[in-house]
């Protein structure tokens, strides 16, 4: 049972309470249905016999009264009181006769099928003797029958005088008929008096019976209920016991449970538990050792700080006077910055000026090589004219062969006149002067021509050279221009530059201010940083005393 | 740097005009034309003096070959043609330069530079033609060009050195007289 769980346990407890209980109310309801029936069958039985009993005895007179009236009948018939009085009619008492015989037979059938169908011995004898009233009486009637009869039969022969004779014997056998109809009744009232009984008996059967098993459900609980109190209770004062010298620091309690159960369970949890702690105690004091080293050093340190915080003021202070300087030459810089793009401006304006010129230049250039140009085209020219002049030169010095040719066949000619051509030899001797004259200007033309034709030459090649300066220098101007270009897209991003530079120093100076605001706050902060390093001290002290006070307290710990 | 070389445009144009006014008034100016008629004069009497014809003498007409100077009797020679070029003949001798159509007669042309046992230099630009009067036609002699025609005066003729086989006498300057017949019948 100790390794049962308690949730097990305790199942099977109130599962054994409830059975207990389900058979308690099985039984009850069991006995309940029999005395129901027992109940059942008295109301329909009993009082079914009894009124059967009750309708004979109404027969019984009725047949007393028609004997009754016939009689009368006769009498007054033999005086002539009644002159239309019918003859006796005998049939009446016959029917009423014949009614209770029936009655009868049917009380007897009755009897003989619920003596069959009887819940209890007792009462099928009791239904047994009421059958044999009934029999009694039903022989009874069938001695009165025959009586009745010659009665009858005496009133109709007008014997009045022996009908009225006979009377004492059917009074004796209807008195025997009515003691038999007594006898049945008191049997009714006998089985139903035992059915009563019955019933009586029954129900303290029951009664007894769920009284018992209910003591017996009540006890099965109370073991249950104490069997689980002693075996969740026991463990549980012997937790409560270590934990409270666990409390107590005595780290060193065990329970070294064997249960499988959950008391065991948690049994060995407090152990781990304890283990922990111990283990944390440990630690703890450990660190509560470091704790004391650290805080000594923190004293210490703390000392030293109170140290640094004075020079860090002072230091402070230095760094707002250095601020000021800087402050100061961020003006400086800014005012510098301001002048510098304004020259820059006046710089990009000029560069523009220039490119402008640079560009008059380059058209100039243009229309200088376009003149060097028409020059060239106009020495070209002269030198074809000179060319012509030489053709005609050419001519002239032909010319001038064929006059000196023409000159010494006349000389040649004037010989052989001999002395007659004498004069004539003069005259060819005159034209082979001139002659030769003029092939001599013709040299010297031919030579001045040369010259010249050497400096056409050199016209032409000195205007091309020209023309191929014009056109370096058009290159250099478009080179200047681009150059001039390039310089002032410099000059305008050094004019943004320094405009950013000139906001970038208006922003600095705020920046300074701001740092200068800071530095005064740092100032101020490292008075109260000085202040407060002193009650840091002081918390360094109490921290100290703080970590002593922890290490002796750990040691209360038993591990 | 260079030297700066500046024109003075006024000069330049006072130049160019004043060129064109000369050039303008060379046929009207009159300064200019007795300048000219002036020099003409003194080189005409220059003349006169050194190099004018001598009235009494042999006249000789005077001709270069191969960079020497000869001359000719000017009584020998019946006309001076130029700018013709003998055309050779084939299987001819080699003292015959070739042949000349002169006026629709064909006329031989001796070489005399062979004649002269010079080698054949021949001075194309100046190729002249002597025409000579042999017996009853004419030959072609081809000399180099002709300079002109002097007269010597008798006193003046100096004798040629033996060695030059084909000089009749020599000028006072050294120029051989050469003789025709010599230079012409030599080989026949």
């Amino acid at each position: 049972m100790a390794n049962m769980r308690i949730g097990t346990r305790l199942l099977l407890a109130f599962g054994a309470i409830v059975l207990l209980t389900i058979f308690l109310g099985l039984y009850a309801l069991a006995k309940d249905n029999q005395l129901q029936a027992l109940t059942r069958e008295l109301d329909s039985r009993d009082f079914e016999s009894t009124d059967a009993l009750l309708g004979i005895s109404r027969t019984e007179d009725q047949m007393r009264a028609a004997r009754a009236e016939a009689l009368v009948s006769a009498l007054l018939r033999r005086d002539n009181l009644a002159a239309q009085t019918p003859g006796v009619p005998e049939q009446d008492w016959t029917k009423y006769r014949d009614q209770m015989t029936g009655q009868l037979a049917d009380l007897n059938a009755m009897a003989t099928n619920w003596q069959a169908t009887s819940l209890t011995a007792e009462r099928a004898a009791a239904w047994r003797r009421v059958h044999s009233t009934v029999q009694e009486a039903a022989a009874a009637l069938k001695a009165l029958s025959p009586e009745v009869e010659r009665q009858y039969g005496l009133m109709n022969a007008g014997n009045i005088t022996a009908a009225v004779g006979s009377i004492p014997t059917i009074e004796q056998a209807v008195n025997t008929l009515q003691a038999r109809l007594a006898d049945a009744r008191q049997a009714v009232a006998d089985q139903t008096r035992i059915g009563r009984t019955e019933v009586a008996d029954l129900a303290a059967t029951t009664r007894n019976s769920v009284i018992f098993v209910l003591i017996t459900t009540v006890v099965a609980g109370v073991l249950f209920a104490v069997f689980i109190q002693r075996s969740i209770t026991i463990p549980l004062s012997q937790f409560v016991q270590v934990v409270e010298r666990v409390g107590q620091g005595d780290l060193t309690q065990k329970l070294e449970f064997s249960r499988r159960d959950e008391l065991g369970k948690l049994g060995r949890s407090l152990d781990g538990m304890v283990r922990g702690l111990r283990e944390v105690a440990n630690q703890t004091r450990s660190v509560a050792e470091s704790l004391n080293a650290a805080t000594t050093e923190i004293f210490a340190t703390t000392q030293q700080q109170a140290a640094s915080t004075a020079e860090q003021a002072a230091a402070v202070q230095e760094a707002n006077a250095t601020m000021a300087e800087i402050v100061q030459s961020g003006v400086q810089i800014t005012d510098r910055a301001k002048k510098v793009a304004a020259s820059a401006e006046a710089t990009s304006t000029s560069s523009a000026a220039g490119i402008e010129s640079v560009q008059n230049t380059a058209a100039i250039m243009e229309s200088i090589r376009e003149q060097a140009e028409a020059v060239a085209e106009n020495v070209v020219a002269l030198s074809e004219k000179t060319q012509a002049i030489s053709e005609i030169i050419t001519t002239v010095n032909d010319i001038a062969e064929q006059s000196h040719l023409l000159a010494l066949n006349a000389a040649i000619q004037a010989a052989a006149a001999g002395e007659h051509g004498r004069s004539f030899a003069v005259v060819a001797s005159e034209m082979r002067n001139l002659a030769a004259q003029s092939k001599q200007a013709t040299v010297q033309v031919r030579s001045i021509l040369g010259d010249i034709q050497k400096a056409i030459s050199s016209s032409v090649m000195l205007t091309e050279e020209a023309v191929k300066r014009v056109e370096t220098g058009r290159q250099q101007a478009n080179v200047a221009d681009r150059t001039i270009r390039d310089l002032t897209g410099n000059i305008e991003e050094s004019v943004r530059a320094f405009q950013q530079i000139v906001g970038g120093s208006s922003q600095q100076q705020i920046g300074f201010e701001q740092v200068t605001e800071a530095f005064r706050n740092i100032g101020i902060a490292s008075q109260e940083a000085a202040t407060g390093t002193k009650q840091s001290e002081k918390a360094a002290a109490n921290l100290n005393a703080l970590s002593q006070q922890l290490r002796r307290a750990m040691e209360k710990y038993r591990v | 740097m260079k030297e700066q070389r500046r024109i003075d445009w006024n000069a330049a144009r006072a130049r160019l005009a004043e060129a064109q006014q000369v050039l303008e008034s060379i046929d009207s100016d009159s300064a200019v034309r007795k300048r000219t008629f002036r020099a003409r004069a003194e080189s005409l009497a220059r003349s006169d003096k050194t190099a004018g014809p001598e009235m009494d003498g042999d006249s000789i007409m005077i001709f270069r070959l191969a960079r020497e100077r000869y001359a000719l009797p000017l009584a020998s020679v019946s006309e001076v043609v130029t700018g013709v070029e003998p055309v050779p003949v084939p299987g001819a001798p080699a003292r015959v330069a070739g042949v000349i159509q002169l006026r629709g007669e064909i006329k031989p042309v001796f070489s005399l530079a062979h004649a002269l046992g010079l080698s054949e230099s021949r001075d194309s630009d100046a190729a002249t033609v002597l025409l000579l009067r042999h017996g009853e036609g004419e030959v072609g002699l081809h000399v180099g060009p002709v300079e002109g025609v002097r007269t010597v005066a008798a006193g003046a003729r100096q004798a040629a050195p033996e060695m030059a086989r084909h000089a009749a006498w020599m000028t006072a300057d050294l120029v051989l007289v050469l003789n025709v017949d010599a230079l012409l019948d030599e080989d026949g």
